[in-house]
């Protein structure tokens, strides 16, 4: 053949083009993260009055991101709202709805790349039954439902939830309605446990609770505690949390706050972040502003329930921190149990419970 | 493509061998070097793959390790018993410090109180709250172990909630520090991208270098192969795959016995095969060098070996295309084309040697053909000519058989008189002959085959009433088979006869002629010597010499003149007689009177002897050549005087009778021998008796001569010593006839 320059014979170019594709061959770029746009405004669905305004201002001054904060009458509104597809960021929910929730796939799992500050969360609330591993829900307040009177206003002394109803007395009984506290403290009136799943322990719930009905004055929206009611006398006896008995006390000096002997009701609220919400970074963000330990700190000081946030202890003020109400020692819940989610079926039971019981207002 | 055309349509065997050469060259380079890469890569990979085994059997057993350790603790507290618990608080302290990544242990009842518990700072596992709802708790209930996520405290720190059972479905629960778990994640290095991790059964990452993973609660998505492998809990294939962080990887898992956590020890694919590319490119520059190198050596390989050899076999085959031989190849080589070679010089020499001798052949084939040709034309014209000449042959043509069987006859023209009988064929031969004739034949034919060559027979035969000659020449014509031809010669014969004796003639005539010759010169010599004499004596004695003697030397010239012009007369009368021939001129003459005038004239030559002349009926008048016939009567006088001794009678006697005149003329000389007598008349012949006597013996040639020119004849009759009669007779015949011409 004739002869060409090395570099035009096509064997040789041939050859060139392997080699370069091989030589360019690299490994794929990682990818990047694509940061979503957070929004301008986060709806925080909580009980009335939970949750210290100026934390919330704060965290708008930090990330410009407002906070809408709405109320709910009790959890189970929030729950139906939640489950009519309302727009909420971070709502507060219950032990026993949480699981609920997660098993009806309404809560987002939550990235705990934006909520570093969960490491604040002390041991024992991780990985707790209603939510394993705290994929769902972030624990925030705890606390004790228990009850409170005016010891002026009754001669009785009350002792155990089925004081309520079997003690002599007169006047209402102010309660938070919250559904499985009332039920459950019922069932411990009874002697069962909160988390009863029986039909018939619930059936003769359900008769008690009929019967203290008409005798019950519950909470509306705006309405954060019992503590107005105690401290003015209009319910003498309620179905109180920390925050009550504290509100009360500070107003009035005969509040007696007791722990029943059938023990206490113990629940639990938490952070979540429902599916139908609109920015869940800016949720989680939230969220992790709210365990950032100083500012845990300054919701207990404002709701004074005890927080499961390690961090938070040495900002809260000792006054707080050794306040055996919020924080009760261990041997006043020596059979203080804990509300737990409840199997579907019980539940179902629960709520045509509570149904008839809100229905028996007359 | 322009180019691939331009190769399909160069049929060069060198571009096609260099092409499939190059693509086998290609192929194989190819296939080795990526045999090759792929052992290097399988090797490469397999011992990335056994390091990272190591790292992680170590990193896993550390960890196995630590966390039996503080299993084995809780395993002994379950063991305690209750109430010396109870009565003992700070009875779980030693495990603390035995176990110093022990955070808290806490014993509690079934029902959840707390029975015992240790903590280095505030115990967590006391609050009813959190007891009653932690996993850890319940799972103590169902009597089974707790082993938690692996969580981070405020200060970052990894801690772990473990809790086995006691026997009474209480619990035993206890906060591990895991710093451990940072440690061996940090502490894993190979390489330089290679690291490893901690991922649970679920995926969730339990121990990253990156904090913010565990943190994050990073887990891993299902679809995560490593997720899968750890599910299905089988290997990590030997694969690289993209890890969570989307990087490319080679990893290598390794569950944590006694925990369900998995170590993952993973190395940037990239890194291993950076080597590996950096070896593929050097194998591909290598390759492509080798290719071209490889390349140009197989062309120049085969253009000395191959391609140059054909192409001098390709010019040394045109030269001898064309005839040219002069241009052997060099024989250089003992391969193959070594072979070629020589057999194409072999070829070559074969071819110019068959040229040559076709060549030659062709010459001679030429030249045979020219001559085959010409042998053709030439048997045709011979086959003509043969034709013809048998057609022209006057001959007998005969085919006979050995055995003398006729087998062809062919009679020419002069054959044709003799009305041969036309059934000769098959006939016997010998038959036909007379008997001593057919030994002669037989013998003649035997001989003829035998030794193949012509045979010459002369035999007679009697024929229409005389005997003629004949000549057959036979020839062997065939094995068992002869020509012969026939020929009258009878003709011939006599010419034959007549012709030898015309040379015996010429012969004796130049006897004679030399005879003649001598003679004459001696006849002519003596009397010129005589004349001579004569002459010089009268010269010097004339003046005194006597008158009669004068006139004795006088008369002495006369005669001698006379005898020489008889002589020449006789001579000159000779030779037109037998040249021009001489035509007579008759006169009429008294023929007494002639012979006596004539005998006078010849007077002095007479003188000794005594003449007597006679004559009967002789003066008539006759017819004849007067000066023939004196010269004839002459010379028989003069003989007749020469040859008989002085004195002696010579007789003349005339005769006519008859119209026949004879003239006789008698001596009683020396006579004439009989055999001399047989050669009288012959030229220039002497009687051997004559000796000394002049004379040339033309004499009586001329008596014959002239007497035969008259119609006549001379005849002799002669005895030894007693005398010679010679006798003309001539016919008076009249003048009107012709004489033949001699």
């Amino acid at each position: 053949m004739k002869e060409q320059p090395i570099w035009r014979q096509p064997a040789f170019l041939l050859l060139l083009a392997i080699t370069l594709l091989l030589v360019s061959c690299e490994s794929r770029p990682t990818p990047t993260t694509v940061v979503p746009p957070s929004s301008e405004e986060l709806i925080f669905y909580d009980w009335p009055d939970d949750v210290d305004p100026q934390v919330l201002e704060a965290f708008t001054a930090e990330t410009g991101i407002r906070v809408r904060y709405e109320v709910y009458g009790s959890v189970d509104d929030a729950v139906q709202d939640l489950r009519n597809g309302e727009h909420y960021d971070v709502v507060i929910l219950t032990n026993e709805w949480v699981a609920k929730m997660v098993a009806e796939g309404r809560l987002a799992e939550i990235d705990y790349a934006n909520v570093p500050n969960f490491r604040y969360i002390s041991a024992n609330f991780r990985d707790l039954a209603y939510d394993p591993q705290n994929r769902h829900a972030i624990p925030w307040n705890w606390g004790t439902t228990t009850m409170a009177y005016r010891s002026d206003l009754i001669t009785t002394t009350l002792t155990s939830w089925a004081d309520l109803w079997t003690a002599d007395y007169q006047g209402p009984i102010a309660a938070t309605p919250a559904m499985r506290d009332v039920i459950g403290v019922v069932l411990k009136g009874l002697g069962y446990s909160c988390n009863s799943e029986d039909p018939a322990e619930l059936a003769a719930a359900r008769e008690i609770l009929l019967q203290l009905r008409p005798r019950m004055i519950l909470l509306t929206a705006d309405e954060a505690t019992t503590a107005p009611y105690l401290i003015n006398g209009r319910a003498p006896v309620a179905i109180v949390q920390p925050r009550d008995v504290l509100e009360a006390q500070a107003e009035s000096a005969s509040i007696v706050h007791l722990y029943p002997r059938e023990g206490s009701v113990l629940w639990g609220d938490n952070f979540v972040i429902p599916t139908q919400s609109h920015d869940k970074a800016g949720a989680e963000r939230l969220i992790n502003f709210l365990l950032r330990p100083e500012n845990a700190a300054q919701l207990v000081s404002y709701n004074l329930y005890p927080t499961p946030n390690d961090g938070a202890i040495e900002y809260i003020a000792p006054e707080l921190a050794n306040n055996q109400v919020i924080f009760p020692p261990q041997e006043r819940l020596s059979n203080a149990e804990v509300l737990l989610p409840v199997s579907p079926e019980a539940n179902e039971i629960y709520m045509e419970i509570w149904e008839a019981f809100m229905a028996a207002d007359n | 493509m322009p180019w691939l055309k331009r190769l399909r349509a160069n049929a060069s065997l060198r571009l096609r061998l260099l092409l499939l050469m190059g693509a086998l060259l290609f192929s194989l380079l190819l296939v080795s070097a990526v045999a090759v890469l792929a052992f290097i890569s399988v090797t490469d990979r397999a011992t990335w793959r056994a390091r990272q085994q190591e790292v992680a059997q170590s990193a896993a057993e550390r960890v196995s390790a630590f966390v039996l350790q503080t299993m084995n603790s809780l395993n002994a507290v379950t063991l305690l018993d209750r109430a010396y618990l109870l009565d003992n608080p700070a009875a779980l302290q030693p495990f603390l410090t035995q176990n110093p990544a022990l955070l808290e242990i806490t014993r509690l009842s079934p029902e959840g109180a707390v029975v015992a518990t240790a903590a280095l700072e505030t115990p967590q596992f006391v609050e009813r709250l959190a007891v009653d709802q932690a996993n850890w708790f319940l799972a103590a209930q169902e009597g089974e172990r707790y082993f938690g996520q692996v969580e981070l405290d405020k200060d970052f720190e990894p801690y772990l909630i473990i809790a086995v059972p006691t026997p009474l479905k209480g619990a035993v629960v206890a906060r591990l520090k895991m710093d451990l778990l940072w440690e061996v994640v940090e502490q894993i290095h190979f390489g330089e991208s290679g690291k490893a991790y901690v991922v649970d059964r679920n995926g969730r990452i339990i121990s990253h270098q990156t904090h913010e993973f565990v943190v994050s609660h990073q887990t891993l998505d299902p679809t995560e192969p490593l997720l899968q492998a750890i599910t299905a809990m089988r290997e990590m294939p030997d694969q690289p795959y993209v890890n969570f962080l989307g990087e490319r990887v080679l990893g290598v898992t390794k569950e944590i016995p006694g925990t369900p956590w998995v170590v993952v020890t993973e190395l940037n694919a990239a890194e291993v095969f950076t080597r590996f590319r950096l070896l593929a490119v050097l194998f591909a520059s290598g390759l492509l060098l080798l290719l071209v190198l490889a390349l140009r050596v197989i062309s120049y390989l085969l253009d000395a070996h191959v391609l140059s050899p054909l192409q001098a076999l390709q010019a040394a085959a045109e030269h001898v295309g064309q005839g040219d031989f002069a241009h052997p190849l060099p024989l250089l080589r003992p391969d193959e084309i070594g072979a070629v070679t020589g057999a194409f010089n072999a070829m070559a020499h074969q071819l110019n040697v068959r040229e040559q001798t076709l060549a030659a052949q062709a010459e001679t084939l030429a030249a045979e053909v020219e001559e085959h040709r010409r042998t053709a034309q030439a048997l045709r014209s011979s086959e003509a000519t043969n034709r013809a000449i048998i057609e022209a042959l006057p001959d007998l043509l005969l085919r006979v058989q050995r055995d003398g069987t006729v087998l062809g006859v062919r009679s020419g023209r002069d054959w044709q008189a003799w009305a041969l009988p036309t059934d000769l064929v098959g006939r016997h031969l010998y038959a036909m002959l007379p008997s001593p004739l057919v030994e002669t034949v037989k013998a003649t034919i035997a001989e003829g085959l035998a030794s193949r060559a012509l045979q010459t027979l002369e035999f007679d035969l009697p024929a229409n009433g005389a005997v003629h000659n004949f000549e057959a020449r036979i020839a062997a014509s065939g094995e068992h088979e002869l020509l012969g031809v026939v020929r009258d010669i009878t003709e011939r014969k006599q010419r034959e006869t007549l012709l030898q004796r015309a040379l015996e003639n010429e012969r004796k005539m130049g006897e004679l002629k030399s005879r003649f010759m001598t003679l004459m010169s001696h006849e002519f010599r003596t009397p010129l010597a005589i004349i001579l004499t004569t002459a010089e004596l009268l010269e010097r004695a004339a003046a005194t010499m006597p008158a009669e003697r004068r006139t004795h030397y006088f008369d002495s010239l006369r005669t001698q003149v006379h005898h020489l012009t008889h002589i020449l007369d006789d001579i000159l009368m000779i030779s037109r007689v037998e040249t021009v021939g001489i035509e007579i001129n008759r006169q009429p003459v008294d023929a007494a009177e002639f012979c006596l005038t004539t005998l006078e004239e010849l007077g002095p030559l007479l003188n000794e002897h005594e003449v007597i002349f006679r004559e009967h009926n002789g003066h008539q008048r006759v017819e004849f050549d007067t000066k023939l016939m004196r010269q004839a009567l002459t010379n028989l006088l003069s003989n007749a005087s020469k040859y008989s001794a002085p004195g002696r009678p010579i007789q003349v006697t005339l005769t006519i009778h008859d119209q026949c005149l004879r003239i006789e003329v008698q001596d009683a000389g020396i006579g004439i021998a009989p055999e001399d007598q047989r050669h009288l008349f012959t030229a220039f012949h002497r009687g051997r008796n004559a000796d000394y006597r002049p004379g040339i013996g033309l004499g009586l040639t001329i008596v014959k001569h002239a007497v035969e020119l008259h119609g006549g004849s001379v005849t002799c009759e002669s005895q030894l010593d007693v005398g010679t009669t010679f006798t003309i007779t001539m016919p008076l015949v009249a003048s009107s006839d012709a004489p033949p011409r001699i």
